[in-house]
């Protein structure tokens, strides 16, 4: 008697709420002891017994000549009847009631699985406090092209600026890390002492950096993040102290960051910056090469900030004649880490999120559709009861309950899909983030949009449930249902419009949808077919970082980089091998000012900018590049050579318009500046070089490696004719041989990096294709039972009109008629509406006007294929109605 | 409205399919006729699934009828210290299933061999 297993305890629990109390004490002990005699043997089998035995009660309670007449009292206010009588009648129309969930559970778990990525995406707190106050900035040059912080900015904002509470600065390094063993590459991140500060970071061990640590030359210390300190610490707690050697500078761990902090750009390790702002050179104080960070007072909002951002970075302009053209625009730190700079992403996150709510809205037509057919079919029965004593209001209630019901079960179905799918949603990465994916692209569905899925499904019950009561107006005439033998008593002309309306509403509203989905699908085939002036396939590319030993001057960093060539390309399945400072469409581009010789600028703050690219000779060749006129780079372009320079049609045609470039000499910097000339020697077609300007086409030079001085650091690009994966793991092992220090990042398809940069655009192609797709199949079922049931209920009509001589071909004509009549109707109005609203698209679409003629069209030319399937059946049927059986 | 069935009314009530199984097992089980008992019978021996439920509303209809009567038993550890409601059959309850058992054989009578065999 001691152990009550729970299904037990649960059902005996239920069961003293439900049981007159006169029965209960002998149901309860029956219960329990035919449960414990079955236990023993098959505890599975009495579980279930139980279950059933306890349902059976509570849905009919027994009852006794004593009892009867209390329960009856009880029941008549109680609510759970009405579920109980909604059940019943759900229960004999079981297809139409499992079609109108499938539909609800579609509408709400697209709603809530898209909604979900959208919290996430843009609401969901990041790890650090207050990070809605977090912002940072850009610099814009032409007021559009974004750029770096320089220092001299950072200390105007510092000095003249009232709106932060804390500020700092950091720079991204690639750096090779040595601790005893082989060296690592290691995002590094240097920040000078306010960095840390603002950004809200703590220490899980030890200490963050501080002033002391930031002033030139003091003691170089270093904090790891948590997870380096897991993975290649062990999780030691004695770690402070450890010495360690960051790009060939001794340093020391001085504490461990706390959990999940990943600013900047995921480092795994933080240094000082060392740098004394003020003192520096006005030179390097220009350099717009730092990624600032501020935290906002709590009393500014970031329009006040930028507001004052703007006139300081007017301010300077007027001082410093170098930053004149230059503006300043500050960016959350969400809108930054999502590289919405433009808003693009938000407002594609928005269309998806619009377009979810759409299809929930076809959902529910259409669900609200399937129940309306059937509320004809119900009319006897609730005629019926009315003529035998029920109140209109209580069939009212039991209506609403049996909608509520399927909103519920719907809505619950809908969720556990969303939950189960939603994961699956990441996989499509709507944002590669440089910090706190895990937080930014996790799109789980929790006890949070289990809610809004909650909130879904209640706007679908009443959706739903609105159409129905409609009808409550309208009295049904007792007599003429019950006189009526048929099972049906036929759709009313007023019915009919109702149902005409509704689908009607279905096709508008799919139209809406597939506008949307044919203008954004047609902007994404633009921008992946857009001419990127290179061929990416079968290119590998990695980032080497080469030991300090071997970069003492530029000879020896060429010296080497020849040899790590020749490894590379000794490897068999390798068919090409080049170095180039930056590959195309990286996240970070080295650009360069440029003067033309003879062409000198009127104003000497005019600066043109091009993309700097120092490549070794078979680069050009081996990306792919069109060559216009002259030649590419070649062997012979070497150190001791004449200077060269390949330009793109683009700086041709900004640096010598209408000319012809060839031997004209253009050089690096500013009018005046001391950089040696280089004679342009070729002339290439467009390359997309700049990954934020993507879109349109930027001025580009390569000129030899040999022949330019750079530090920056050297990517390896491999042509390789067999698997690049497989090619990759044996360049990496070959190249790693050539110097023991040398650090190489992995090898990755250069086609994935381009295909990343569509990432966005992807997402909302594939979203909006999907959930077009989805509202125009709802939309043509829609219609398909619409037609059916017009059609059946007309049937004596038809077989009138045959057995009076009309044509079966007229009869076809009559129900396309019909389909015509809706779908026009539908088609017009969503057209309309999607032509009012296409223009809001214009930011996100590429090459395409939101007015596109051939998206309307193709549009239109679905949805007739699709009506007319829709149409299909109907007509035939209604063509083989035989109007000797049917007027017998 | 009068119909002529209303002077014919039968003294003993007709009793029908399930109500025929309980009355049965009450009258098989004796002394042991109670809920559990009587729910555990009709599954084995007539191989019928039924509801406790249904148990008891039939049970209270045939004591409504007066066929059967019903008093408090003790109660026993196995039902977690609840009493037990027994059954046993009323003359009025042994009449009817007596009637209904002899119209049972009569209209069998002859049909035996091909019954078992179906």
């Amino acid at each position: 008697v001691t152990s009550h297993p729970w299904g037990l305890r649960l059902a005996l629990w239920l069961l003293r709420r439900r049981l007159a109390p006169d029965r209960l004490e002998f149901v309860l002990g029956d219960l329990e002891e035919e449960y414990r005699r079955r236990a023993p043997h098959a505890p599975a089998g009495a579980v279930l017994w139980l279950l059933r035995q306890t349902l059976d009660c509570l849905f009919e309670p027994p009852h006794t000549a004593q009892t009867a007449s209390r329960h009856l009292a009880r029941t008549r206010s109680n609510s759970l009847r009405y579920v109980r009588e909604a059940v019943r009648s759900l229960r004999t129309r079981r297809p139409a009631v499992a079609a109108s969930i499938a539909v609800i559970a579609v509408g709400v778990g697209s709603a809530t699985m898209v909604a979900a990525a959208a919290h996430a995406l843009l609401f969901r707190a990041l790890p650090v406090p207050q990070h809605e106050r977090l912002v940072t900035g850009v610099a814009l040059r032409e007021g559009v092209d974004p750029y770096g912080t320089s220092i001299l900015e950072y200390r105007a904002f510092r000095d003249r600026g009232q709106s932060f509470a804390a500020m700092g600065l950091s720079r991204q390094l690639s750096s090779t890390l040595r601790m005893g063993g082989a060296p690592l590459r290691v995002r590094a991140a240097s920040v000078d002492a306010g960095y840390l500060s603002a950004a809200g970071a703590r220490a899980a061990i030890g200490r963050t950096i501080s002033a002391d640590d930031d002033r030139p030359g003091a003691p170089l210390v270093a904090v790891v993040s948590h997870g380096f300190w897991s993975v290649h610490l062990a999780q030691s707690p004695s770690i402070l102290g450890t010495p360690l050697v960051l790009d060939g500078r001794a340093a020391t761990i001085v504490g461990v960051m706390s959990n999940g902090f990943e600013l900047p750009f995921a480092a795994e390790v933080w240094v000082p910056m060392q740098l004394a702002f003020d003192a520096l050179p006005l030179e390097q104080q220009l350099a717009s090469a730092y990624t600032f960070l501020a935290r906002l007072r709590d009393d500014v909002g970031v329009a006040d900030a930028n507001r004052e951002v703007s006139a300081i970075a007017a301010a300077l302009a007027r001082e410093h004649s170098q930053r004149r053209g230059w503006a300043y625009r500050l960016l959350g730190l969400r809108q930054q880490l999502t590289g919405d700079l433009d808003g693009r992403t938000t407002r594609i996150v928005a269309l998806v999120v619009a377009s979810a709510l759409f299809l929930l809205v076809i959902c529910c037509i259409n669900a609200a559709n399937l129940l309306l057919l059937q509320a004809t079919e119900r009319q006897r029965d609730e005629a019926v009861r009315l003529a035998i004593g029920a109140s209109a209001r209580e069939l009212a209630l039991e209506r609403l309950a049996a909608n509520a019901l399927i909103g519920v079960s719907g809505g619950v179905l809908g969720v556990c899909i969303a939950a189960w799918v939603g994961p699956a949603l990441a996989t499509l990465n709507p944002v590669r983030t440089e910090a706190f994916a895990s937080t930014l692209t996790a799109f789980r569905v929790d006890a949070a949009f289990a809610s809004v899925g909650a909130v879904m499904s209640l706007v679908a019950i009443f959706a739903i449930g609105l159409v129905p009561q409609l009808r409550l107006g309208e009295r049904p005439a007792i007599a003429a249902a019950l006189a009526s033998s048929a099972p049906r008593t036929g759709v009313s002309r007023a019915h009919r419009t109702q149902l005409r309306l509704l689908v009607a509403a279905q096709i508008a509203v799919a139209i809406v949808l597939l506008v949307a989905g044919g203008l954004v699908l047609r902007s994404f085939s633009a921008l992946r077919h857009v001419d990127l002036g290179f061929e990416p396939r079968a290119l590998v590319t990695s980032q080497l970082t080469l030991p300090p030993a071997l970069t003492a001057n530029h000879a020896m960093r060429s010296a080497a980089i020849e040899r790590v060539l020749d490894a590379a390309r000794s490897v068999p399945g390798v068919t090409g091998a080049a170095v180039t400072t930056n590959v195309p469409l990286q996240r970070v581009s080295i650009d360069s000012f440029y003067t033309v010789e003879g062409a000198p600028p009127g104003n000497a703050n005019d600066v043109p900018i091009t993309a700097h690219r120092a490549v070794t000779p078979g680069y050009l060749r081996m990306i792919g590049v069109r060559l216009l006129r002259g030649r590419l780079l070649r062997d012979t372009d070497g150190a001791s050579a004449p200077r060269v320079a390949v330009d793109t049609e683009t700086l041709a045609a900004q640096a010598w318009p209408g000319q012809d470039p060839g031997g004209r000499r253009v050089r690096r910097g500013r009018a005046g500046a001391i950089a040696p000339w280089l004679t342009v020697v070729g002339v290439v077609a467009d390359v997309k070089e700049d990954r934020f300007n993507f879109r349109i086409d930027r001025a580009a030079w390569y000129m030899p490696y040999a022949q330019e001085d750079s530090a920056a650091p050297p990517n390896l690009v491999v042509e390789a004719s067999g698997d690049p994966s497989v090619v990759a793991r044996s360049v990496g092992e070959r190249v790693r041989d050539v110097d023991p220090d040398l650090v190489m990042s992995d090898l990755v398809p250069l086609d994935s990096q381009v295909a990343e940069l569509l990432t966005t655009e992807r997402f909302a192609a594939v979203m909006l294709a999907t959930l077009a797709l989805s509202g125009l199949l709802l939309a043509t079922l829609g219609l398909h039972s619409a037609t059916a049931q017009i059609v059946s209920a007309q049937r004596a009509e038809i077989a009138l009109r045959l057995a009076v001589g009309a044509s079966r071909r007229r009869v076809v004509q009559m129900v396309v008629r019909e389909v015509a009549l809706v779908a026009t109707a539908g088609t017009a109005a969503g057209t309309l509406v999607a032509a009012i609203a296409a223009p809001n698209l214009g930011a996100i679409l590429f090459e395409v006007a939101p007015h596109d003629a051939t998206t309307y069209a193709s549009v239109a030319l679905l949805l007739v294929g699709a009506c007319s399937a829709a149409a299909w059946l109907p007509a035939l049927r209604a063509a083989r109605v035989d109007p000797a059986r049917l007027l017998r | 409205m009068i119909t002529p069935t209303m002077w014919f009314k039968p003294h003993t009530p007709v009793l029908g399919d399930f109500e025929q199984l309980t009355m049965l097992a009450v009258l098989r089980l004796d002394d042991e006729a109670y809920g559990a008992a009587i729910q555990r019978e009709i599954e084995t021996q007539a191989e019928r699934t039924i509801s406790i439920n249904a148990v008891y509303t039939t049970l209270d209809r045939l004591e409504g009828k007066g066929l059967l009567r019903s008093w408090i038993g003790e109660p026993t550890p196995q039902r977690g210290g609840r009493r037990k409601k027994h059954y046993a059959v009323e003359p009025a309850g042994m009449t009817s299933i007596g009637q209904a058992y002899r119209a049972f054989r009569r209209l069998t009578r002859g049909l035996e061999r091909r019954l078992e065999r179906a």
